[in-house]
């Protein structure tokens, strides 16, 4: 678990894009290994086990010894052989025997200080029979004709002595008691000498001298071996805890990178070499549109490239595993379809020994930016089409070049698009322009407020053109231009030029006009005052007159009647006839003249009482004519003035009582009829009538329809009538046909009219 | 003392056919009052102010009544108005101011400046004498004149 765990990241094939909380079996296992119970079981069979090796080293150092021994006792078998054989040569003894050389054995033997206690020596025929031996403990090494090695064989003594000759080892006797014995052949014996030692003697012996070594030995040992181990243990527990924790922190900070990773819009993934998944975040598997980690997991990510682009990633992933980084644009189609732009940013991952394990890569999904760049394209090449088609001059300036000139301004230059490119902007206007519009083609780039510019430019061909030229900042290949769109004003210019002329002569005109208008005012204010002063003259000087030969008529009549004779008193009444003429003409003239000036005073109005008052001044007539005279049902308040509204409807009223067939009684109907902003009198009359055609004129003054002697008077009532109405801003009119008489009417507004404003006039009309 | 029918009648009028006619009238009314003509604003005026030729009060006596018109030459009907008026004694004088004009303008201006009385001019004769025998049955019969000698 410890090595799956630490390899994670390279090479793990488990890992999961969620990784499972840390196991919770760790926590448990930390209790019981560092408990008591079993830290001493462990020290306990420690102890054990030291006990058994010293046990182990006893015995073999004690056999080990033995072995030594024996050796010893062959050697000083072989010793007393050579003491024996040496006598022998140097003192030439003929009385020698065997006996006596066996004796010699045993005086050598005795001068020899035995090492071991309980040593002795003896001499053994080669039957096996003990034949001389020195003091020995009772009745050991009594029979030794057979010899029983460790083993377990069993040889005969002299067996043994013809093969080797000499031989060491342990013997069992038949006395049961156990010796270590050493075996030499010697001729002049004619027999082995044979050293013996009890084993028991040897025991003894080592037990005194080597066993309390032994148990300091085994003491050390005892205690150092447990404590070494504990001290073992204690070190892996510890080891072991502070790997947990490790991977503890591990984990957590893994986990966290994980959701780090996993809470990013960007796609991380860790390839090998061949380009198969080894690892993959959140974000990841929504871009290829994998539920879970399984359905893409260690496949190779070709699967979801667009077979164009495989090559590509092939060769990215090569260079990454050489060691470089690299950045891809390529598409994908995801899982369930979905066609999509990535990018990728892949760098090599390194394990410790420096070697790359994985290619580490950032993909994101550029399939927005890729949409935006095309339609940018795309709208680009519009703006391309649009502006090549474009009726006006359009050209793009940028680092104080042009980079664009559309047709139409080629057409306007007479330049090619390589010689515009060429050429500085506006090299076709002069110096001085030139430097003024690119002093606004800066300010606009710097400032980015649109201006426009007009001025005057060559064609190629050196011929002057005028263009209205509007500039703006607009962002042409990622960096700041100016665009410039351009109309050719040469001819506007040429119209304008003449319009200015023409306007000119129209305000040369104008002011002529004016002074002639002035002048003409003036002389009409003069004549106006002279109108006035003439009415004034009229009313005077004229009336005078008219008075006097009225009055001298008269007088005529009264004073000389009987004298004049028919005929001159018929005169006399002509004179006095026609001086009433003129003065009625006098008064109607002198009321016209009334109308025309100073300012018209307007109040509330009673019709009633206007009416009223009218037909009071008309009585004579209506009597004399024996009238009917109908009169309305209501009476509303006008807005208007009274002088001149009574003499309007005196008026009209007058002319319904006066132009009747001749023996018909006039029939005069006055009716009022209330409207939203106006009352409107209407006389409706059983006169003669008027026929249609005369319906305008009659309201003109001096306008008569008929002769004096029929139908007397001046042909001024009507025109006060319409002078009165405009005044007063009454709209009026008749209806009316010969034979079935006329009805007049006219319309008096309820509210104040702007009556000296010419747009009543036009709404009269 | 003089009753008024005694005292002198001061008429300014210009036109010589209105003056003839006017005493046509009078006579025909029986104003039988001792009338005094003037033709023009500036004759009024030195009457009135007994400048020569009228420094003999005797043969030109302070009238009772005037009777003007206003268009008159060289001073105006106004201007006579307007002087007497101006006068310490003789601004009592009562005015009569008979013209042609009916202009309203001329009524109000001379009310304006004083006059008592306004009337217009009638066409015919008879008109005439009637007014003028309404005027002396108001202004010499009933009406009580002041003191202005």
């Amino acid at each position: 678990m410890l090595e799956q765990q630490c390899a994670f990241g390279v090479s793990s094939g488990n890992c999961r894009a969620d990784v499972a909380p840390a196991s919770p079996t760790l926590a448990d296992h930390e209790t019981r290994v560092v408990s008591m119970p079993f830290l001493v079981t462990l020290i306990g069979l420690a102890v054990l086990a030291s006990i058994g090796v010293g046990v182990a080293a006893y015995r073999a150092s004690l056999r080990a010894v033995k072995r030594i021994v024996a050796n010893e006792n062959l050697a000083l078998a072989e010793s007393l052989d050579r003491i024996v054989q040496g006598e022998m040569r140097s003192v030439a003894d003929p009385d020698r025997d065997l006996e006596r050389t066996r004796d010699r054995v045993l005086q050598y033997w005795r001068e020899v200080e035995p090492p071991y206690p309980g040593m002795f020596v003896c001499i053994v025929d080669p039957s096996g029979k003990i034949v001389r031996h020195s003091a020995s403990p009772d009745g050991v090494g009594r029979e030794v004709g057979q010899v029983v090695l460790e083993s377990g064989a069993e040889f005969t003594l002299s067996d043994l002595l013809q093969q080797h000759g000499r031989w060491s080892g342990e013997n069992i006797n038949a006395a049961g008691m156990q010796q270590l014995v050493g075996y030499y052949y010697s001729p002049r014996v004619e027999g082995a000498i044979a050293v013996h030692v009890p084993q028991s003697a040897i025991t003894a012996y080592y037990q005194q001298t080597m066993v309390p070594w032994l148990y300091a030995f085994g003491g050390v040992t005892g205690f150092l071996i447990p404590t070494l181990f504990g001290l073992l243990l204690w070190h892996l527990a510890s080891t072991r805890q502070r790997l947990r924790r490790y991977i503890a922190q591990i984990q957590a900070s893994e986990s966290r990178l994980r959701a780090m990773l996993n809470a990013g819009p960007e796609c991380i993934k860790m390839l090998d070499a061949q380009g198969n998944l080894v690892d993959i975040n959140q974000a990841g598997l929504q871009m290829v549109e994998a539920e879970e980690f399984e359905q893409i997991g260690g496949q190779n990510v070709s699967r979801v490239i667009v077979p164009k682009w495989r090559k590509a990633f092939v060769d990215l992933n090569r260079r990454v595993f050489q060691g470089q980084t690299a950045m891809l644009r390529y598409e994908v189609v995801g899982l369930r379809g979905t066609h999509r732009w990535l990018e990728t940013h892949a760098a090599p991952v390194y394990d410790s020994a420096g070697k790359v394990v994985a290619q580490l890569a950032i993909t994101r999904d550029i399939s927005r930016q890729v949409a935006a760049e095309r339609e940018l394209q795309e709208s680009e090449q519009k703006f391309r089409e649009l502006a090549e088609n474009a009726p006006v001059c359009i050209g793009i300036i940028q680092d104080g070049r042009r980079v664009y000139a559309n047709e139409r301004m080629r057409e306007f230059t007479g330049y090619s698009a390589e010689e515009l490119s060429r050429l500085p902007p506006f090299h076709n206007a002069d110096v001085e322009t030139r430097r003024l519009v690119m002093e606004q083609v800066k300010k606009c780039l710097q400032a980015g407020t649109p201006t426009r510019l007009e001025f005057e430019t060559h064609r190629k061909d050196g011929t002057s053109r005028w263009i209205d030229l509007a500039v703006r900042r607009i962002q042409f290949d990622g960096r700041p231009a100016v665009l410039a769109a351009g109309i050719d004003v040469t001819d506007r210019r040429r119209a304008y030029a003449e319009l200015d002329r023409k306007k000119q002569e129209l305000r040369q005109l104008n002011e002529s006009l004016e002074r002639s208008v002035a002048e003409r005012t003036h002389q009409l204010q003069d004549s106006n005052a002279e109108l006035e002063s003439f009415a004034h003259t009229v009313s005077h000087d004229l009336r005078a007159p008219l008075r006097a030969m009225e009055g001298f008529a008269v007088a005529l009549l009264e004073d000389f009647g009987p004298q004049l004779g028919d005929e001159g008193r018929e005169y006399a009444q002509h004179i006095f006839a026609a001086t009433h003429r003129m003065d009625s003409l006098i008064n109607d003239l002198l009321s016209y003249s009334r109308l025309n000036k100073t300012s018209i005073h307007l109040t509330d109005v009673d019709l009633e009482d206007v009416i009223g008052s009218a037909l009071q001044d008309l009585a004579p007539d209506i009597d004399r004519a024996q009238a009917i005279i109908h009169l309305p049902a209501i009476f509303p308040v006008v807005r208007s003035n009274r002088r001149i509204l009574k003499q309007v409807i005196t008026n009209l009223v007058s002319n319904a009582l006066k132009f009747v067939a001749p023996g018909t009684k006039p029939e005069v109907t006055i009716s009022v009829e209330e409207l939203p902003a106006a009352a409107r009198i209407s006389i409706k009359d059983n006169g003669i009538g008027i026929p249609e055609d005369y319906h305008e004129t009659i309201f003109r003054v001096f306008e008569r329809l008929h002769g004096i002697e029929t139908y007397p008077g001046t042909g001024i009532g009507l025109a006060i009538v319409a002078r009165g109405c405009v005044r007063l801003g009454c709209r009026y009119s008749v209806r009316s046909e010969p034979g079935s008489g006329s009805t007049f009417w006219i319309e008096v507004p309820k509210d104040t009219p702007h009556v000296d404003r010419p747009r009543l006039h036009i709404a009269h009309r | 003392m003089l009753t008024a029918r005694d005292c002198t009648l001061l008429i300014v009028e210009d036109d010589p056919f209105d003056v003839k006619l006017i005493q046509r009238a009078m006579s025909k009314a029986r104003i039988a009052n001792p009338c005094r003509i003037l033709s023009d604003g500036e004759q009024a005026i030195h009457y009135l102010a007994g400048h020569p030729p009228y420094s003999d009060r005797n043969s030109n006596p302070i009238p009772i009544l005037m009777l003007l018109d206003l268009k008159l030459p060289r001073k105006s009907g106004f201007d006579v108005i307007e002087w007497v008026r101006a006068q310490p004694v003789l601004r009592r004088l009562p005015i009569i101011v008979l013209t042609s004009s009916a202009e309203s303008p001329d009524i109000s201006r001379a009310y304006d400046l004083g006059a008592n009385s306004y009337l217009v001019k009638p066409v015919g004769n008879d008109a005439l004498v009637d007014m003028l025998q309404n005027l002396e049955l108001f202004w010499l019969c009933t009406n009580t004149f002041p003191d202005i000698a």
